[in-house]
């Protein structure tokens, strides 16, 4: 019998806990937090001391 | 911010993602297989195959080795004798995990032996194709690597038709025309008896 051979798509990718652990791990490396827009979906922001929210996209950090 | 993979780790990573590029259907998980020699027994001794790969047509063992520093391998001949005696445990534990749809067919399997930075003699490779196992260096796996970027799933028959030289392919048999002997080329594409007027 072989064990650990399963099928090709089940082998790529990320789970949702594996996937929720990653998200979590960029929060605290970046120091950012997650808060919700008034569609209801998540975004991360960083708070700075001056009290302005910049939100973090995939072309950068604005503020 | 990332962090190098050991050498061996990367060795076996490149190529669990050549087969999967490859496109076979089935692959070993996360730190390889493990071939059980008496699934009823619980005791039973595993051995441990770096990557599998399986599909319809073939089965694939690999074992990955490697050296910090080109070096020849002092129990060389341990290492083949220990991936070719798998042989048969695999074939059988494929054969009944993996059934295939249709009847009659037979599946090819191989082992492979990838290397990296090993110093290998004519009577090494002589003695590991007298075991049966496929030896790919560095540079082969570079090779197929870069192959399988421009071709894709294509790529695979090169490989398979240098893991399995001069093996018979199911389905790819040059038939002859029962009438007049003439072999079916692209001008006898019709079934037996072929398509000539004068046939």
């Amino acid at each position: 019998m072989i064990e650990n051979v399963q099928h090709r798509d089940a082998l790529i990718g990320f789970s949702r806990q594996q996937s929720k652990q990653i998200i979590t791990r960029i929060i605290h490396t970046a120091d950012l937090e997650e808060e919700q827009t008034k569609d209801g979906k998540l975004r991360l922001v960083r708070r700075v001391k001056n009290g302005f929210v910049c939100s973090k996209t995939s072309r950068g950090l604005f503020c | 911010m990332f962090k190098d993979k050991p050498r061996s780790v990367l060795l076996e990573s490149r190529v669990w993602t050549l087969l999967y590029q490859m496109g076979f259907d089935l692959l070993s998980g996360k730190g390889g297989a493990q071939l059980v020699a008496d699934p009823r027994d619980t005791q039973s001794p595993k051995t441990q195959i770096d990557c599998v790969a399986i599909d319809s047509e073939v089965g694939l063992a690999c074992e990955c080795k490697t050296f910090l520093e080109p070096k020849k391998d002092p129990d060389f001949l341990g290492t083949i004798s220990r991936l070719s005696g798998i042989r048969k445990g695999f074939v059988q534990s494929i054969k009944k995990q993996f059934p295939f749809e249709k009847e009659n067919s037979k599946r090819h399997i191989a082992t492979i032996l990838f290397t990296w930075d090993f110093l290998l003699s004519e009577s090494d490779a002589k003695r590991a194709a007298a075991q049966n196992v496929v030896l790919f260096d560095e540079q082969a796996l570079e090779y197929y690597r870069k192959l399988v970027a421009h071709l894709g799933p294509a790529a695979r028959y090169q490989f398979l038709s240098e893991v399995f030289p001069s093996t018979q392919i199911e389905g790819l048999e040059i038939k002859t025309c029962r009438h007049c002997e003439r072999k079916q080329g692209k001008l006898f594409v019709t079934p037996f008896p072929c398509a000539r007027s004068t046939c």
